[in-house]
């Protein structure tokens, strides 16, 4: 259950969040408005989108946002596992936790000042709502959405980064994302580390990664971030 | 005589001028090659094994090439040997058949790359996995490998972790080439989920090891090790390629490095191995080369 955090917390959060997050000169003035004091906080932006900002900056801030919506994640099955986990299967979710969080302030101490939330009063909150955490099958299934989803992310992304060595950077990490995949579809369904639906299986490409826009990538994550609307229309494409 | 230096010659002959679109390392070299006398071609190709990568795309390309046929013939093998035609591996047979097509995919891309740019691909060496570089007076360093499935899936995991390592080192060649990068790093990450799921059958075979899905300080270390020359400069004896992803230094960018214990602290506080688990670490050339040598 998410509550809307920018409904709940009113136009000095809206304004805060507003200029954090408005970084494209369209929304400029609308974002120096919704600064000031004496004016009404203008209407015609939807106080529930997160615009991505331009270039490598943009691109970290989706990035930073998956790790924070993995982390979140991990932190809630830690924070109550199913009855039906095994003490090993504990063990590992404890780690898988750990590394994401490990990643998550990677990448916020990458983007510095550039995190979209540095002046957040509080984290986004995430709507885990359509996955069943009470359950090992339901952690699972959403372990592997998760994580699949992020190996392709990864995938997708690191070659639009302007720096080379963020991207290098990143791609220790991506890696470490591709064996949580494997692990967790193999506790699902041994074997499946690797799939066809994971692996492109024909064409010049076969045999590589799945690869997922951040476009796509977004679409597939939006119940997680609702009531809030992440843009990535400012995002690099190729 | 480096090949690549040998065609670089003869691409500077006509290079194209400034203000073309830039080409990549790969494409200079075939037009290089087209322009080339034929019978240059196997003439250089006769030597890239004796010369030392110079860390360009070129050999990059070669250098992942060797590794992809490396592995499909690790298991081609092991597929037609005693170790996994035995039926108490029935079960896991499949995925070493689904392991063997993926890196033959892999391989396969390479060599089109090669071929596309007009370079001839180099042929598969002749690998031996016992160790014994193809001389039976060599000591075996790899005992059973193709006969007992315990053998096989130790140095199986040290293959394929070593692979998610050797592409992560690769990479950096590559970051001019943005279709050749992308293509590479997807390789990469289907590498390292080989990795993962190898070190999940050593959890789950009999007998068990002790062992994550990713590379952890936690881990039992291997009987018979993978083992490459040392980094340090006094080091003369041969360390693990484990100890290369023991690192918990990382770096954003420049010499700024990412102050972990700073920031993973209070509710952001891990396990202190997560700081070295939570990156998968490139094997530098040098270290891949030799690795690579111990097989063919």
């Amino acid at each position: 259950m998410s509550d809307s955090f920018f409904s709940r917390s009113g136009a000095l959060h809206r304004r805060t969040f507003l200029r954090v997050a408005g970084a494209s000169a369209a929304t400029a003035s609308l974002v120096l408005a919704g600064c000031s004091d004496t004016e009404p906080t203008p209407v015609v932006v939807d106080p529930n989108l997160l615009q991505l900002a331009q270039a490598d900056p943009g691109l970290l801030n989706y990035l930073y946002l998956l790790k924070q919506l993995q982390t979140a994640f991990y932190q809630k099955v830690v924070d109550a596992f199913p009855s039906d986990f095994s003490a090993a299967e504990k063990l590992a979710f404890n780690d898988l936790r750990d590394h994401e969080l490990v990643h998550r302030e990677t990448l916020r101490f990458m983007l510095g000042a550039n995190a979209y939330d540095t002046a957040l009063l509080q984290p986004l909150p995430f709507d885990f709502s359509s996955l069943t955490l009470t359950s090992r099958a339901g952690v699972l299934a959403g372990a592997q959405q998760l994580e699949d989803l992020s190996v392709a992310a990864y995938a997708g992304s690191l070659r639009l980064l302007a720096a080379v060595p963020t991207a290098a950077l990143l791609a220790k990490i991506a890696s470490v994302e591709a064996r949580h995949a494997a692990f967790v579809r193999d506790l699902r369904t041994p074997g499946s580390f690797a799939d066809t639906d994971v692996v492109v299986s024909e064409g010049a490409l076969q045999s590589v990664s799945l690869a997922k826009t951040p476009t796509q990538v977004l679409d597939e994550t939006k119940a997680f971030f609702l009531p809030v609307v992440v843009s990535p229309s400012s995002l690099p494409t190729a | 005589m480096n090949f690549l230096s040998l065609l670089d010659r003869i691409s500077s002959v006509d290079a194209p001028s400034d203000a073309a679109p830039r080409r990549d390392l790969l494409r200079q070299l075939g037009q290089a090659g087209a322009r080339a006398a034929v019978a240059a071609l196997p003439l250089a190709l006769g030597t890239p094994a004796q010369a030392a990568p110079a860390n360009n795309s070129f050999d990059a390309v070669v250098l992942l090439l060797k590794l992809e046929d490396l592995l499909m013939d690790f298991y081609t093998k092991a597929l037609a040997a005693p170790v996994l035609t035995n039926a108490a591996q029935a079960a896991v047979r499949l995925d070493f058949v689904r392991l063997q097509q993926q890196q033959q995919g892999h391989a396969r891309f390479l060599r089109d790359t090669l071929s596309f740019a007009g370079v001839t691909p180099p042929p598969a060496p002749s690998f031996d996995f016992s160790g014994r570089r193809n001389n039976p007076a060599n000591p075996v360093l790899f005992p059973n490998v193709l006969t007992d499935y315990t053998a096989f899936l130790q140095l199986a995991q040290q293959l394929e972790d070593a692979s998610a390592s050797i592409y992560l080192g690769q990479l950096a060649f590559l970051t001019t080439d943005k279709p050749l990068f992308d293509a590479v790093l997807r390789m990469q990450l289907v590498e390292a989920r080989h990795a993962s799921h190898v070190r999940t059958l050593r959890r789950s075979a009999t007998p068990a090891t002790a062992v994550k899905s990713w590379p952890s300080t936690a881990d039992t270390a291997p009987t018979a090790a993978v083992l490459v020359p040392s980094t340090s400069s006094s080091g003369a004896t041969p360390t693990s390629i484990y100890t290369f992803e023991a690192n918990e230094r990382q770096i954003s960018t420049g010499t700024t490095v990412v102050p972990f214990p700073t920031i993973l602290t209070g509710v952001n506080a891990v396990q202190s191995r997560a700081f070295a688990e939570a990156f998968d670490e490139p094997l530098p050339t040098l270290q891949a080369t030799a690795l690579l040598s111990i097989f063919g």
